[in-house]
């Protein structure tokens, strides 16, 4: 079941759902909450910007594994803050893709048994804008900055800014029960991030 | 040894680097039998010594939620965030505090 507009400040009045900053009133539609663009946008390094870090005797060209990847190595060298301009704003250009990240934290705790789906909004899809690719779930115990995998389709570029666009939706669905999480098997085994 | 409650929070020790966002930060948590595991969690829930540098590890601790106490070990899980689906751990009861 979706929330409307009213559960959702219902929820987040008990704070069964954490929204950090909160939402203004203008912020909710009837059936999700609009979030805001953070001050933060991520563009991949080029196979050049990429080679140049590598020491001498690496594999050329440079594959990467996703599989096999190393988390810290993921985190901290393939992507590098997009400039913003002189007025604050990131201008995305046509073709483009970048990592964005909410201005908001949310929290979902296990006990509240809630779930999300972050979505675009018409306006920005309309414009070229997708502001995520295949990853829209946001688990029940989910805790921190939703980060926005986000693309310009369109042939011009677009002008972002932080803090006052409403780059998002978030759709709350409530769970039937509360999750019980890994089973004790997987977690035993588990070795990885998943 | 701490008393570990179910439902409770405690923090473990752990050592942490930066993530992609200023609000991330990546944590790693040596097991008793030597396995790591990595998570990336928003920075609140992390306590470094001091703050970590690109490219570095600092040591310090990350807040995880007890699941189930046992005698002797913990059933904890890792704040969950987006890179991670918060990974269940098994740890001694000693490591909690």
């Amino acid at each position: 079941m979706i929330l409307s507009d009213g559960e959702i400040q219902e929820e987040i009045r008990r704070k069964r759902i954490i929204i950090d900053p909160p939402a203004s009133e203008e912020r909710y539609t009837t059936s999700a909450l609009d979030l805001l663009l953070g001050d933060e946008l991520l563009e991949l390094k080029t196979l050049e910007e990429l080679a140049k870090d590598e020491p001498a005797g690496v594999e050329r060209p440079l594959i990467v594994d996703p599989a096999r990847v190393d988390l810290k190595v993921l985190l901290q060298k393939y992507a590098k803050p997009l400039p913003r301009e002189t007025d604050g704003s990131f201008v995305l250009q046509p073709r483009k893709f970048v990592l964005g990240i909410t201005r908001e934290y949310i929290e979902l705790p296990r006990r509240s048994k809630i779930a999300a789906r972050v979505e675009g909004r018409s306006t920005l899809a309309r414009l070229g804008l997708v502001v995520h690719l295949t990853a829209p779930t946001i688990h029940a115990g989910f805790a921190g900055h939703i980060i926005l995998e986000m693309y310009n389709f369109a042939s011009f570029p677009l002008r972002l800014f932080p803090g006052n666009l409403a780059i998002c939706q978030l759709i709350f669905e409530r769970l039937g029960r509360i999750p019980k999480g890994p089973v004790r098997t997987r977690y035993l085994k588990q070795k990885s991030i998943r | 040894m701490s008393r570990a409650i179910r439902g409770a929070e405690a923090t473990i020790d752990c050592k942490i680097f930066l993530g992609m966002f200023s609000s991330e930060r990546g944590v790693v948590v040596e097991l008793p039998d030597g396995r790591k595991v990595m998570a990336v969690v928003d920075k609140r829930y992390v306590f470094p010594d001091r703050e970590p540098k690109p490219g570095t590890e600092v040591d310090g601790r990350v807040k995880v939620f007890i699941v189930e106490s046992k005698k002797d070990t913990a059933i904890v899980d890792l704040p969950q965030a987006g890179l991670t689906q918060g990974p269940r751990l098994e740890i001694p009861r000693t490591l909690l505090r």
